[in-house]
């Protein structure tokens, strides 16, 4: 019954927010025939276009023409580009992926170890530091550290490119290469929470009772550590990382714009400069579901693992 | 110990993780990167900030995607550096003493990028789509194209195939719009895989990343140069400069007098005056510009040598009239003379239209193209001057086409005007009934002159009435005038043969390596 409700409520959400894209995007002056034709078209050419491209019909109706063809599968095509909107997103959503999936990378490998160095001594010179940096990076947005990685690794020491994004087509090595920088954007905030949240999590698991037995057991401090404590302190930060990958997705919007990466976050800034709606609403829809159901897993995680959530109900 | 242990776990974790996504098929094809590389010394890279928009020669409108279908695709005839309509597609042709029919001779032995024969068939069928002739319910794609009645093929005296348009009624600039692609009949895959008869064929293109065109070798005349041209569209003018910068861009135009200087050194930079009359555009019903004093006031309040010198570097080209140096026999060049920049001049024009204490003015620039919102900050300190209080509205591009241009409700906009080579083109826009008429120029007087220019089939009286439509815009001031600007083009020194034409596109079929 919780998970037929949870699924309901999922739905609901995501039709909510096509409803408002949708709405917020029909506002807006000017449309995808004005756009195409330009300065040179006559009024009757306009007129034409918009009649092919149906956005003489109704918001109520436009919409319930867009929600019928994602539900048959078809994403309708993109004004702009003349192509099918799956297929331009197809290509688009591996790039972004790629630097989430990177951002994600760099979060865990960097985070882990610093939360384990900084809770080792609590309150000592390196847990200090280690506290202090993580406040400055937590309080930088993800676009401002591009702006500066651009500024100090790219045009001052010249570790990279500025723009000089390859196609994961074309030379993986590059791509992934180029693509360190923004997801360092991405990620860097994001460990700063990441080390606070493990960190915290360590010292309260350290504290336990179990802990203090196996001390007395003999068993070696860094197997304490490395077995059982930092097993059992994962746990909630699994939960956090999984909340994490959804702002990373959304983070990606911004940053990409910054680097000049063309993935979906640049695609969703084109799309609505273009007034290319059915770009617009697909990747509103694949952000929406991403985040939803994230959220969704992480909500049905804590409900698997804690007994006390499972019994409220 | 400890440090080492959970390094290696982290460190297995992360690879697990490096696997899985390399799953879905995106690793690399090696073969295409060496590819690449075999035929990398006779190709270029040409940066581009602005996205196609139809891959479709009758569809797309864009300047930045007409500058690069120019290489794919080709017409009856074809504008040379100067200007002249060339024989392209067509080996000859005539216009009719009466200007009321044209003969495209049909070339032979030209062949489609798919190995097809162009036929008359084509020919007729890619000039009837354009003029909206293939359907009842077409609209036609060129409004020049709504006077020809009919297009025919005739077989000639020798045996030649000929092509005749007829028209409604006489245009001897017609031929101007005779540029227009020339497609397979029926092809209907142009937006994905489009088939010309240019110079270079299409390779791929990639949205937001690059196009990629290839030498024709079948091509009738004078070959490319290059194997291969990847255009790669750039996010910003900043990226695009970046990578220039790191010598990872051969050809890059759309400098701005500042980066052209950073990096005279190591390109070369060739410069041309670009065909477009840069402007602050008035709209003639909003209440003070309804006055030809307060026009004409600001007309002198603007400064153009302080804003050449500081935005294009003393490089581009006065302009007082609506038409530009482009158009040569065509284009008044005595205009220029008028409104010199004097500030008390202006002052006492408002305070004879009664506006002594100014007036306060919204100037809507839209922000895709940085020169105007730079041009229009420094006609806001200008028209401090003489009293007039400007604040800027930055639209997006999709606002300002639907809002000001085709809504008319704005105040004043700086914008830059294009053109086709026809001059009738260039003047449209002050018909007082033409949809194009967004600065609401409504004079009679105007409209008779323009439409004996217009219809004339003598050059000499046509030069001289299109003369008197540039003097009379010029003094009703129907705007404010500013520049040609110049183009700066960014140019690898070890290329050579960029060519410019007086419409805007990238020939690449002229450069080479030296």
């Amino acid at each position: 019954m919780y998970y037929v409700k949870k699924l309901l409520s999922l739905t609901a959400t995501v039709i909510l927010i096509t409803v408002l894209a949708f709405l917020a995007f029909s506002v807006i002056p000017g449309d995808a025939a004005v756009l195409k034709l330009g300065t040179d078209a006559t009024e009757e050419q306009v007129e034409a276009l918009r009649e092919e491209m149906g956005l003489n019909d109704g918001v109520a109706v436009r919409y319930a023409r867009w929600a019928k063809g994602v539900l048959s599968g078809d994403f309708g095509e993109s004004s702009y580009y003349n192509m099918p909107t799956a297929e331009l997103l197809g290509e688009k959503t591996v790039t972004t992926l790629w630097l989430a999936a990177l951002a994600i990378i760099m979060i865990i490998i960097i985070s882990v170890p610093l939360a384990i160095i900084s809770s080792v001594r609590e309150n000592g010179i390196v847990d200090r530091i280690i506290q202090f940096a993580g406040q400055i990076c937590m309080a930088v947005p993800s676009f401002f550290l591009g702006v500066l990685i651009i500024l100090v690794l790219g045009l001052t020491f010249k570790v990279f490119t500025v723009g000089g994004y390859v196609s994961y087509k074309d030379d993986f090595g590059k791509f992934i290469g180029y693509m360190i920088f923004p997801a360092m954007a991405v990620a860097v905030p994001k460990i700063a929470m990441t080390v606070k949240f493990l960190r915290s999590s360590l010292i309260k698991e350290k504290q336990k009772d179990y802990v203090r037995t196996l001390r007395a057991c003999g068993t070696p401090e860094f197997k304490i550590l490395a077995f059982d404590v930092l097993k059992n302190a994962l746990i909630p930060t699994v939960t956090f990382v999984g909340l994490i990958i959804a702002e990373v997705l959304a983070g990606s919007v911004i940053v990409e714009q910054v680097f000049g990466i063309p993935g979906l976050g640049r695609l969703l800034v084109m799309s609505v400069q273009t007034r290319d709606y059915s770009v617009l609403q697909a990747i509103v829809l694949y952000i929406g579901c991403t985040v939803v159901t994230v959220n969704c897993l992480v909500d049905i995680s804590y409900h698997l693992a804690d007994p006390t959530v499972r019994n409220k109900r | 110990m400890k440090k080492h242990l959970l390094f290696a776990l982290l460190l297995a974790a992360a690879l697990t993780v490096l696997c899985a996504c390399g799953g879905d098929g995106t690793v690399d094809e090696p073969g295409k990167a060496t590819d690449a590389e075999a035929v990398s010394e006779n190709s270029v890279v040409v940066g581009i900030t602005n996205d196609m928009d139809s891959l479709d020669p009758h569809k797309a409108v864009a300047a930045g995607t007409t500058e690069v279908l120019y290489n794919i695709f080709e017409g009856l005839v074809k504008a040379d550096p100067d200007g002249v309509m060339q024989p392209a597609l067509c080996s000859k042709y005539t216009m009719s003493e009466d200007a009321m029919s044209y003969t495209f001779t049909l070339r032979e032995g030209v062949h489609f990028h798919n190995g097809d024969d162009v036929t008359a068939e084509d020919v007729i069928y890619s000039l009837k789509r354009v003029a909206g002739k293939l359907d009842e319910n077409d609209v036609n794609v060129i409004s020049a194209f709504s006077i020809i009645s009919d297009i025919t093929e005739q077989t000639a005296a020798d045996g030649s195939t000929e092509i005749v348009v007829s028209l409604s009624e006489p245009n001897t600039e017609l031929i101007y719009y005779m540029d227009c692609a020339i497609i397979p009949a029926d092809y209907g895959e142009q937006t994905k895989k489009p088939v010309g008869t240019g110079p270079f064929r299409f390779v791929s293109y990639s949205p937001m990343e690059s196009i990629v065109l290839e030498k024709n070798s079948d091509y009738y005349g004078a070959k490319a140069h290059l194997d291969k041209v990847t255009f790669k569209i750039y996010a910003s003018t900043d990226d695009a400069f970046m990578e220039l910068l790191a010598g990872k861009v051969d050809i890059y135009s759309y400098l701005s007098a500042d980066e052209a200087s950073q990096i005279e050194d190591s390109y070369d930079i060739v410069m041309n005056t670009q065909s477009l009359s840069e402007g602050l555009y008035l709209n003639n019903e909003f209440e003070p510009f309804t006055k030809l004093e307060v026009r004409q006031a600001l007309s002198y309040a603007v400064d153009f040598e302080e804003i050449d010198g500081v935005l294009t570097g003393g490089n581009s080209e006065i302009l007082k009239t609506a038409m530009f140096p482009t158009f040569k026999e065509y284009y008044n060049e005595e205009t220029k003379n008028s409104y010199p920049h004097d500030v008390e001049k202006a002052k006492q024009l408002l305070a004879d239209a009664g506006y002594e204490n100014g007036f306060d003015l919204e100037i809507t620039v839209p922000n895709n193209y940085q020169l105007h919102l730079l041009i229009a900050e420094i006609l806001v300190d200008q028209l401090k001057e003489v009293g007039v209080n400007a604040t800027i509205k930055q639209v997006d591009w999709s606002t300002w086409l639907t809002d000001t241009y085709r809504g008319r409700n704005y105040e004043a906009t700086v914008i830059a005007l294009d053109s086709t080579l026809a001059p009738a083109d260039v003047l449209h826009y002050y018909e007082s009934t033409n949809g194009s008429n967004f600065v609401n120029f409504k004079h009679e007087e105007f409209d008779a002159l323009y439409a004996e220019a217009r219809s004339a089939t003598d050059k000499e009286v046509k030069i001289a009435k299109y003369k008197e439509c540039q003097q009379y815009i010029t003094d009703n001031a129907a705007s404010v005038y500013l520049m040609c600007p110049k183009i700066m083009v960014a140019v690898n020194p070890k290329l050579a043969g960029y060519t410019f034409y007086p419409i805007y596109v990238q020939d690449m079929s002229t450069v080479y390596y030296k």
